[in-house]
């Protein structure tokens, strides 16, 4: 019933509209009657109102609107010239009309009336005869109930609340001029014009109702205010104002914070929350639901299936999530580009699905939801996926990649081919996809409207993940220093904020292979200085120095960003920095701070491309994410895989590294029967792994050859375990094969990527290497505890 | 006739067509750039806009200077967009005609030459004239290539 409403609203909307425009043009048509033009104008304005009319089956408005387009079609086919009761009739049809369709807004019903005189009248006139005069005796009650100036109604409804209707809603334009300058001089008028344009926006904005108290308490009279139209060069005008003033409000602001005036600080106080409001409300008028672009989906997912022979369902949440409306425009495209392409690649048809033990009808799930600050649209598809060496042949083929190198690629970097422009695995071009221009289009829309396209992919289904930010002009960041300057980091990809205090007991910043990282809940987070990613100073960190590690996600890699100082967060409004600084790909704008000196704004999205981080890290990261959910992370423990000679692919665990390290062999000293090495300010024990791992060999050494070692703390003192070569982190199951009979210094094995990996067993190796009080080390993965212990015996 | 605004930098003196001049202001706050081109001294907020300032000595591949409240920027406007030059010293506008111009001599320096238009022999010095879209367009094609 509410939705029939709002269609009806939107038809009452519609027809005065129509109307309005009739009046103008009819007046015209006196002037110029020959005007075919018109006449057609006007012809179809009539029959859009008779086609409605009939879609709610009001009968009165579809008659007199049939007779009066009747007249019309002659009058536009020159069979008839248009004479000065042709004109009366038909401008008394339009008020007719005009009447029935104000009767029915505050009705919610077409009122009785009988229109007979007027009909018979452009009868006889659309049959070429004189007219029948008439004196307009349309008996009709609408006149009455009819309502066509609205005046502010207020009164109690039957279920006693007051709703008040504005309908003077006169949008003054806005008189915030650049008088909110560096000067502190503040007129208090401003106050209450902004609160006035509030009000006004308010009544623009909302559909305010009244309900009018109805003698006979039948029926229930809802009168719409018309929306007020705003051109959208006003609304950006507008926008731009207000991002002004909220520059100016932080000018204002620093002012304020100086000052000693109290009356001047409450009035800055004030204008500081009137601003913040006028911005939220500014936004809220350019605020569209995502339901907008939504709706023609259905139809789309309908007629796609149909094409394909597929049964497709598709699923809508969150689709009252709003968005500014210029990106609303901007992701409809990639949207229907998606959408296509997980009908006609992804789904499979129902015989392949029920055989694949799936649902015969797939479905295409469109979920969207507000997340820290932007709009994350999920489409996610339950088909059979991205099809990897599918994929992976096309490039080959298309010589994007060769054999060797792709033996190399990971799954995700082979799922980034389908982003070229011109790829296709499709076999046949269909009208549907194929074309190759999909996922290129797709990215390259979201992108220029500043979001994201994450992928993943798995035989159960494909979920392409859509990040778009909220709106454009405005955005919320953090300021931090580095050397003397400032720079703004997008509260989107702001994580959080850890201030690193190095202590003696917990393991402070770590060297992974050239990579600085730290661990954050016991998780491993690469480092970025930001001094030297900026080249503004090459001194490398003072490790017993505190750090401001600001953590940021950027494209699915979460890394942290050591500042000099963290300093404050505001709103700031984007300006664009111009041509110049483009290719350095690490700042997306810049904004004027309180003291009007400029600051750029970081793309971190960019900078972690820059430093390298992305086709570093991207493979890893993405992949815990999206598989979180599905393998429990309880049953896997990272371990770091390294080679012994003629011995490869053996597993440490990750909590028995602490450091990696590489020496060179003229450092190796002779003490007593053991080998050390100076480390730091302490003497390293080297551990040769290879004497006690059964199957490898020992070689000696040559001056020049680089060492590389494991460094592990055992109780304080390092321990060096030499090593041909490390390799990498891997998850390994906890699920562990015993070998038999056991071998010597390995714990087990266990497969990963379908080959075989041996672990150490670091506590048998301590035993034997003399350091016999072994104590645990400070175990937080609990598992691994477990792990060692249950599987004890089995060596010892 | 045509009028030029002149101004001097490491004790050479330019000058380029008044009418390309939107403004001039002296001691602007900049915030540098980092990562960015040489050229570029980095933004100056002129009335709520950002401009990129284009350090003119680095540019004209003459010895770098300091900058500081005396520095002047000269404003223009490269396809749209607001520029600031930053030059020593503003000199005075001169109304010169085309009998005194000539074609820059060939072995100038390769970062002035494109820059150069050309120069008027005045009685006590020599005036050279800057093409103002030439200094912007070049940094452009240099993050490009």
């Amino acid at each position: 019933m509410e939705n029939n409403d709002q269609i009806l609203d939107e038809f009452l909307l519609e027809a005065r509209e129509i109307f309005d425009q009739l009046d103008i043009d009819f007046v015209q048509l006196e002037q110029t009657p020959n005007d075919k033009k018109l006449i057609g104008n006007i012809f179809r304005a009539m029959h859009t109102l008779k086609g409605s009319s009939g879609f709610f089956a009001f009968h009165r408005l579809e008659k007199v609107a049939h007779a009066g387009e009747s007249l019309l079609s002659k009058l536009r086919d020159g069979a008839l010239s248009l004479n000065t009761d042709m004109a009366d009739a038909l401008l008394e049809t339009s008020d007719r009309l005009r009447e029935i369709i104000n009767t029915i807004s505050a009705l919610r019903a077409e009122p009785d009336g009988d229109d007979s005189n007027l009909i018979e009248n452009l009868k006889a006139l659309t049959e070429g005869k004189a007219s029948i005069k008439t004196t307009n005796t349309a008996d009709t009650n609408s006149q009455n109930s009819a309502n066509p100036k609205p005046v502010v109604n207020a009164e109690l409804s039957s279920d006693d609340s007051l709703i008040i209707s504005k309908q003077d809603n006169a949008i003054e334009s806005p008189p915030i001029q650049s008088e909110l300058d560096a000067t502190p001089k503040v007129d208090i008028k401003l106050d209450s014009d902004v609160t006035q344009i509030f009000q006004s926006i308010e009544a623009s904005t909302s559909h305010p109702q009244t309900v009018e108290n109805d003698p006979m308490g039948v029926s229930k009279s809802t009168e719409i205010a018309a929306p007020v139209k705003v051109s959208v060069e006003l609304l950006d005008k507008l926008m731009n104002l207000v991002s002004e003033m909220v520059l100016a409000r932080n000018r204002l602001l620093s002012f304020a914070s100086n000052s000693v005036d109290l009356n001047f600080m409450g009035t800055v106080r004030t204008i500081d929350m009137i601003t913040l409001e006028l911005q939220e409300r500014m936004m809220k008028t350019r605020m569209q639901p995502i339901s907008q672009v939504w709706t023609k989906f259905p139809r789309l997912v309908r007629d796609i299936s149909h094409e394909c022979g597929k049964k497709v369902e598709l699923i809508q949440i969150g689709s009252e999530t709003e968005l500014d409306r210029t990106l609303l425009e901007g992701i409809r495209d990639p949207l229907v580009h998606i959408i296509r392409n997980s009908v006609d690649h992804g789904i499979e048809t129902p015989e392949q699905r029920l055989a694949a033990g799936k649902k015969e009808i797939g479905t295409v799930t469109l979920k969207s939801m507000h997340e820290n600050g932007m709009v994350v649209i999920e489409i996610t598809d339950d088909g059979a996926g991205i099809n990897i060496p599918l994929v992976a042949k096309k490039a080959v083929e298309k010589g994007l990649i060769t054999q060797e190198k792709l033996a190399k690629s990971s799954d995700r970097e082979i799922i980034d081919f389908i982003y070229l422009p011109g790829f296709s695995t499709k076999e046949k071009i269909t009208n549907l996809s194929g074309r190759g221009v999909g996922m290129d289009v797709v990215r390259t829309n979201v992108q220029q409207i500043g979001g994201s396209v994450d992928i993943a992919s798995s035989s159960k289904g494909t979920t392409l993940r859509l990040r778009i930010p909220l709106t454009l002009a405005i955005m919320p960041a953090v300021f931090v220093r580095c050397k003397d300057q400032r720079f703004a980091i997008p509260q989107n990809n702001l994580f959080e904020m850890v201030r690193h205090e190095p202590k003696p007991d917990s393991p402070g910043l770590e060297d992974f292979y050239g990579v600085p990282v730290f661990r954050l809940r016991n998780k491993l987070i690469p480092l970025l200085f930001l001094t030297k990613e900026l080249n503004l100073s090459n001194d490398s960190p003072n490790p017993n120095e505190p750090l401001s590690i600001v953590v940021v996600q950027a494209a699915g890699i979460r890394f942290g960003l050591v500042v000099d100082e963290v300093l404050f967060m505001q709103e700031v409004v984007v300006k664009p920095i111009g041509p110049l600084l483009k290719t350095t790909n690490v700042y997306s704008g810049a904004t004027i701070l309180g003291d009007g000196r400029v600051a750029l704004i970081f793309d971190i999205a960019g900078m972690a491309v820059r430093s390298g981080l992305i086709s570093k890290l991207m493979d890893k990261q993405f992949e815990d994410e999206i598989e979180g959910d599905v393998e429990s992370e309880k049953d896997t423990e990272p371990m770091l895989l390294f080679d012994l000679l003629d011995l490869d692919r053996i597993a440490i665990p990750l909590n028995y590294v602490d450091r990696l390290e590489m020496f060179h062999a003229s450092k190796v000293e002779q003490r007593g029967n053991s080998d050390v090495i100076l480390y730091g300010d302490q003497i390293m024990k080297l551990i040769w792994l290879s004497e006690y791992v059964e199957g490898s060999t020992q070689k000696g050494l040559y001056g020049d050859e680089k060492l590389s070692v494991i460094v592990h703390y055992h109780n304080g003192n390092p321990i060096g375990f030499v090593v041909k070569q490390i390799h990498d982190i891997v998850s390994i199951p906890s699920e562990i094969i015993m070998i038999s009979p056991p071998q010597k210094g390995i714990l087990g094995s266990s497969i990963v990527d379908e080959s075989v990996v041996s672990i150490l067993d670091v506590k048998d190796i301590l035993n034997l290497s003399g350091l016999s009080q072994y104590v645990e080390p400070n175990v937080v993965n609990s598992l691994n505890t477990n792990l060692s212990i249950s599987n004890a015996s089995a060596v010892n | 006739m045509q009028a030029y605004s002149t101004f001097s930098i490491d004790n050479l003196y330019f000058g380029f067509l008044t009418a390309e001049v939107v403004e001039l202001t002296k001691g602007l706050d900049i915030t540098p750039a980092p990562l960015g081109p040489k050229a570029v001294s980095g933004f100056i907020n002129l009335r709520g806009q950002i401009v990129s300032a284009i350090d003119m000595r680095t540019r004209l591949g003459l010895s770098p200077g300091v900058h500081d409240e005396n520095t002047i920027s000269i404003f223009f406007k490269y396809q749209g967009t607001l520029f600031g030059l930053l030059v020593d010293e503003v000199n005075d506008i001169l109304e010169l005609d085309q009998s005194t111009f000539e074609d820059p001599p060939s072995n100038l320096s390769s970062a002035a030459q494109d820059l150069i238009l050309g120069v008027h022999k005045l009685p006590q010095k020599l005036l050279l004239i800057l093409d103002p879209n030439r200094i912007i367009a070049g940094i452009v094609e240099t993050q490009n290539n």
